[in-house]
Parts: structure tokens; sequence; C-alpha cells
């Protein structure tokens, strides 16, 4: 079923980006919306990304190990955030890719859309309604006078 | 080796805004016209508004950065010396294809900068005299809005009424209001009831990955299909690598790749220019001869030059109240010129207009939307989401920066496009007047958005994804020295070569700048035609 991660590396995917958008009412955590199948895809289908999650999630284990003597999937979920926070600050460009792929898989998700309270469907063909408006107040606008200058 | 098609009379660069809006001008009077555009038709039916993960194209297939996009037919821009990055779209209807469509029209002062405020130069064309263009190009479009705006001199009767303000017009027109400042339905290039055999909008909210039931006006939908039944000729996948001039000087046609790599030379009596402030420029830079050793029609040294981008700033509010903001016509709701005519107590030339932008999507709200801060993520995620979705309003703050030489197109030494053309780089510094008057909006729109109920705010002073206009590179004037092309389009240097897309902006207003770009190209091919008559007589 994976096409990138093995099995470790999606353990300690589901684990990451479940501290990044958890379980919380009715919203379910990320990897429970399918995130980590939707980054493994994005990943397969890349040039530029399998290098940089490859390195990126070593790096993740690493500093599990500095701070908590640990596989990053072994340690508890307060020091899992402060391993996160590190590598947010010090290896931006794979943590921005993780981060924002994570938000693009949970959030295109129908199921996740529904849950905040939003038809879980495309804006086409369907689209919206929306309220005309009052334009009522225009009158003083129109009040104040011309608002361009004039050229001669 | 290079293969030869059969020469033409009247050949067209690029098939955007100005390019459709020329050509058709051109054929529905009877002249012949060849069109050449580096990219396809794209198919309005097959958008990604259509798809679960239309957020995502955004980001990826329909970027309107050419460098994320990175298809075939897209050239790359080096900006890397540029705090705003030029984006745009390759296809028949041009960057129409991704725009907002918001439709505002330049003032009558924006074309007598020099005479009222002593800066920039004043064009050798006046409100009046596009007026009529205008009114032209706004029925060949198809604008909604409303009549009787105090910013401008009365305009003809709009097409179809307003877009609806929804939550976010209404409740930003309510923070106006209370400070008493100008406001005003956009003029937007969005359908509200069918008219010219398109369908009226439905408020599906993402203008910008394409218009799905063609009710905006991108130029695929508008002038290219009169044009094409005019008899236009319409040749797409054909990049153009440069122009070609004969014995005499003149320009002879042009040498093009098609979609396979195959170079051809493509004969005309007349070369017209319509790639944009980015391609035009690097066209003209591309097309070096003994004759003309510093690129085409560059006497003056200025193609390339006085780039003009518009910077713009994001300042959004957070509000209790449910706005649904990603309903409707994400560009544009209502609009604000209360700050758009000089006014020397304020520090700074010119002046700036608050456009007032709807809200995102779920993925776009997660990641910032366009120039914003991501969410946080962790145990406060969810929180945050819920109060920002459908909850904030941007004021898109859009200054008028001035002609500088500084801000320039050039070519860039070692990037290729894929058919190893040199590619553009562009250079641009935002300049202290423009940095004064950015940093007046922002406290400004800050005020506004206070007034209209606003929680909390937070604002992007300068907006790197947005450089939407590019402008001013082949600027017109009557003067050679300082100019690149006349009035009518012809450049000073060669008189069958014309430019006619926004490079020839000579200063670029405080808004966007198409319905103006279309106007003066409109009024161009008028005295083309005419200019033409006479020749033959
Ligand atoms: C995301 C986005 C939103 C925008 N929103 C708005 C808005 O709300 N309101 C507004 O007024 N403006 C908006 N704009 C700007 C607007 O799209 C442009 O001002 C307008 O399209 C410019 O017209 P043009 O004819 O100069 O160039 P374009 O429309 O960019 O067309 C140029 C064409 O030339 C072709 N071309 C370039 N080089 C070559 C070559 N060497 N050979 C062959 N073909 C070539 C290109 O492929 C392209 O199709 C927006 C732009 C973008 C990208």
């Amino acid at each position: 079923m994976s096409r990138y991660f093995g099995a470790d590396q999606r353990a300690q995917m589901t684990a990451i980006v479940d501290r990044l958008i958890p379980a919380e009412g009715d919203h379910p955590s990320a990897s429970e919306a399918g995130t980590v199948d939707y980054i493994d895809g994005a990943i397969a289908g890349s040039k530029r990304l399998p290098r940089l999650f490859s390195s990126g999630l070593h790096l993740v284990d690493m500093e599990a190990a500095r701070a908590g003597g640990a596989r990053f999937v072994d340690i508890r979920g307060e020091l899992q955030d402060q391993v996160l926070r590190k590598i947010e600050s010090e290896s931006k460009e794979f943590f921005e890719a993780l981060l924002g792929f994570t938000y693009n898989g949970y959030y295109s998700n129908p199921a996740v859309v529904e849950t905040l309270g939003l038809d879980p469907r495309p804006p086409q063909p369907r689209g919206n309604e929306v309220a005309i408006g009052d334009f009522s107040s225009l009158e003083d606008v129109v009040r104040r006078g011309q608002a361009y200058r004039d050229v001669t | 080796m290079s293969e030869s098609d059969e020469r033409v009379d009247v050949l067209v660069i690029g098939a955007g805004a100005s390019g459709a809006a020329f050509t058709w001008s051109l054929v529905k009077d009877g002249f012949s016209v060849t069109c050449l555009e580096q990219g396809g038709w794209t198919d309005p039916s097959r958008y990604p508004s259509i798809e679960q993960d239309w957020e995502i194209h955004r980001q990826t297939d329909f970027n309107p950065d050419p460098n994320f996009r990175g298809l075939d037919e897209d050239y790359p821009v080096n900006d890397s010396e540029s705090p705003i990055s030029p984006l745009m779209y390759n296809a028949v209807g041009g960057s129409t294809i991704h725009w907002s469509a918001h439709f505002p029209r330049f003032h009558p002062s924006d074309f007598r900068t020099r005479t009222l405020d002593g800066v920039a130069d004043d064009w050798p064309l006046s409100y009046a005299e596009l007026e009529a263009y205008f009114d032209l190009n706004d029925r060949m479009m198809g604008v909604s809005g409303m009549t009787g705006d105090t910013a401008y001199p009365a305009k003809s009767e709009r097409q179809t009424p307003p877009i609806p303000l929804g939550g976010v017009g209404q409740t930003m027109a309510r923070g106006f209001d209370k400070l008493g400042w100008h406001w005003w339905p956009s003029d937007s290039a969005i359908l509200t009831s069918a008219y010219d055999g398109r369908a009226a909008c439905n408020n599906c909210g993402p203008c910008d990955i394409g218009c799905t039931r063609r009710a905006k006006a991108s130029t695929d939908v508008t002038y290219w299909p009169k044009a094409l039944a005019l008899g236009a000729q319409l040749k797409t996948r054909c990049r153009v690598r440069e122009v070609s001039i004969g014995r005499d000087g003149l320009a002879d046609g042009v040498l093009y790749y098609d979609a396979d790599g195959n170079l051809h030379e493509q004969k005309a009596n007349t070369v017209v220019m319509a790639c944009n402030g980015i391609g035009t420029p690097r066209l003209l830079l591309n097309s070096k001869s003994t004759r003309f050793p510093d690129g085409l029609a560059n006497s003056s040294g200025l193609v390339g030059r006085n780039l003009m981008f518009h910077p713009y700033a994001m300042v959004t509010g957070v509000f209790e109240e449910m706005l649904e903001g990603y309903k409707g016509p994400m560009g544009a709701s209502i609009i604000s010129q209360e700050f758009y005519e000089t006014n020397p107590s304020r520090g700074f030339v010119r002046g700036y207009a608050f456009q007032v932008a709807r809200g995102l999507g779920p993925v776009s709200t997660a990641r910032g939307g366009i120039g914003g801060h991501r969410l946080a993520w962790g145990a406060k995620h969810h929180a945050a989401m819920a109060e920002r979705l459908g909850r904030t309003i941007t004021i898109a703050v859009i200054g008028e920066d001035l002609p500088e030489e500084h801000n320039m197109v050039t070519l860039d030494p070692v990037l290729v496009d894929s058919d190893g053309i040199p590619a553009p780089k562009v250079s641009y510094r935002l300049s202290e007047n423009s940095r004064r008057m950015m940093d007046h909006g922002v406290r400004n729109a800050g005020e506004a958005l206070r007034a209209a109920g606003a929680r909390r705010i937070t604002a992007n002073p300068l907006l790197r994804a947005g450089g939407w206009h590019l402008l001013g590179t082949a600027r017109m004037g009557d003067d050679p020295r300082v100019s690149v092309v006349k009035r009518s389009g012809q450049t000073h240097d060669v008189d069958n070569l014309y430019i006619i897309d926004g490079s020839v902006f000579v200063t670029a207003g405080a808004v966007n700048p198409t319905s103006t770009i279309q106007a003066v190209a409109l009024h161009m091919a008028e005295e083309f035609k005419r200019d033409a008559r006479l020749m033959r007589v």
C-alpha cells in the first residue's frame, strides 16, 4: 500500500502528523484522515521530495534520541512536540514541506471539510448563494461629492 | 535548419488580454491577422474547481508563478533580486486565465502625473481620448458594477449588476461608512447575469483556477471566439525566439519554435508584440543584430527599464461573526479609493487603493493564503482554524510605484526556457516613496478593519507573491530619446514594429491595470487601422 514509506517510516510519519494535527472532538487526527498516505503519494510522485523527507525523518529520530534517548515513536507527546519545534526552527525547508503537505492532505479530505461545517464538495458545479447586500449607504458616499481630480 | 511558413500581413505575438483585443479590432475591419501564442487552449470544463483537491492545484499546475508551475510552455524568471515575484499564465487568454477580473479604470489624473504632481511623466494619451475604448472594451468583456462612483467621471451603464457584497463586503462597507471613507462596488469583468452567450457567475469562489462557467472574462472566451469567427488565424504552442530584421532595417517576421521544438521562419509585413511587461522586453532584448546590437527598438536604452509591479500589502482582520468569505468571487467585493489621489500632507506623492478581498478555503486558510501566516500546528490548531475559517477579511493595499530606471527586466546570463531561449531576470527595489505610501496604507487598512469590527489584525507589509501587474518596460512617449513607442504603439526605431501590451505604460496608477491595458490596445488598433488606410490611398 505504501509507495515510498517503509513500515518504520510510516509509523514515524503517523506519530509526527498526529502531533501536527491531533484528534479533537469531531475532528479526526491527521493520520486518521489519511494524511500519511497522501504524503506518501506526493513523495513517490516527486523528484525532489524523497531526498528531503529521508534526510528530514532521519533528523527527527536523531533529535528524539538526543532529547529522549529513543526513537521519535517511543518518546512522550510533549517531548515529541519539543523535537518538532526544534526541527521547525532548524530545518525549515523540510518542516514547512512536511506541514504544508499535512495541511494539504488533511483539508482536501471531504470528511474533514464536513467537520468544519462546510459542504464537502468542490466549488463547481454547484457554486454558492451569496447575499447581494445593502447598497443604500452609497448615498452618503455620493453626498460627500467628487473623489477624483479634474484634469484640463 | 528551419521551416518557412507562408508570409502573413499583420503578425501579433501573444494571445493574452491585449493581443486578443487588438487582433479582434483589426479583423473586424477586414485586416488579415495571424497570432502566435506559446501556450495552448485551456478547457474551461476541466478547470480544477470541479475537483475535491482544487486548492492543491493553486500550488501546483495552477500556481500563478511560472517558476513553481514549470509547464513546458512557461519560461522561468530569475526573481532573486526582486522582493516581488512576477506572476503570469501562458495560454490563449494569457494571464486572464488566472486573473481575478477586478476591473477598475485608471483615473484621469493618472495620465498627468508630471503636470499634476511633478513626478514621472505625462502620458501622450488622456482619459478623455481613451473613454470610448474603455466603453467598447467593457462591452466586449462584460462588466458588472454600478454607475455613479464618485471616484470617476460618469461611466456608461455596466453590463450586469454588481457582484454580491456578501458578509465580507457588507461588513467592510460598514467600516468605511463609519470613517466616512469612499467605497464602491468594484467593477468586475465577471457576469452576474447571462450576457453575450456566457453564463452568470455562481459565486463558487476561486476565480484564480479558471472559470468553468465562462462568467469571468478571460479573453479565450470573450475576444478570441469573435476574432476567430471573423477570420483571425491563431497558432498555438508557437514560441517566438526573436524578431528578425531585413536589410532595410524593418522587421521582416519572427523565428519561432513549435511544440516539437522545430524552428520556423514566419515572415510578416508588420509585427505586433503583446507578450506582457516581462515577455515583451525579453523578446526585444533577445532580438539582437548588427544593426540593433542592444536589442530591438532600444535606441533609448529603455527596453526593460522602468518596471512597475504595484507593491501590495495585505492586511487581514479576524472577526467574531461568520462572514462566509470563501463564497463569492475571491478577488474583490468592494474597493475604496479614499487615498487614491495625491495629498502632499501625507508625506508621499500619488496614492493607493483598498481592494477588499474575500476569504479562503480550508487548505489556503491553514497555509496562510496569499502572503499571510500559516496556522499553528499542534494542540491549538483546531481552535486557530475555527477562529479564522470564513471569519477573516483581507484588505489588499495596492500602491502606485513610480517608474525608476533601476527597476528592470534584463536577460539572465544562464537561465533558459525549454527551447533554450534566454530567460528574463527582474531587478526591483521598493522606493522610499512607495515604502511611506505602503506604511500609510497598512495603518489605514487596519483602522478600517477595526471600524468594521475586527478583533485582531495582522499585516504583510509587502507581498512577495504579488507581481500580478507587469508594466512600463517599453514606455510610450513623443520623445524617442526617453521612450520606446509612440502613442500608436509604433516603435520609434522600427516603423513596422508595434508594442501594445502593459509594457507601454508610462505610469502604473493604483488600480489593477487590465481594463486600461485593453483600452490602450484598442485605441492603438484604431490608430493602426487609420494609418494603414492612409498608406493605401
Ligand atoms: C493570478 C493573477 C491575477 C490577476 N488579477 C487581475 C485583476 O484582478 N485585474 C487586473 O486588471 N489584472 C489582473 N491580473 C493581471 C492581468 O492578467 C494582466 O494585466 C493582463 O493579462 C496583461 O495582458 P497582456 O496582454 O499584457 O499579457 P498576458 O495576458 O500575460 O499575455 C501575454 C501572452 O503572450 C504570450 N507570450 C509571451 N512570450 C511569448 C513568446 N516569446 N512567444 C509566443 N507567445 C508569447 C504568453 O504566453 C501570454 O499568453 C492578474 C494576473 C494574475 C497572474
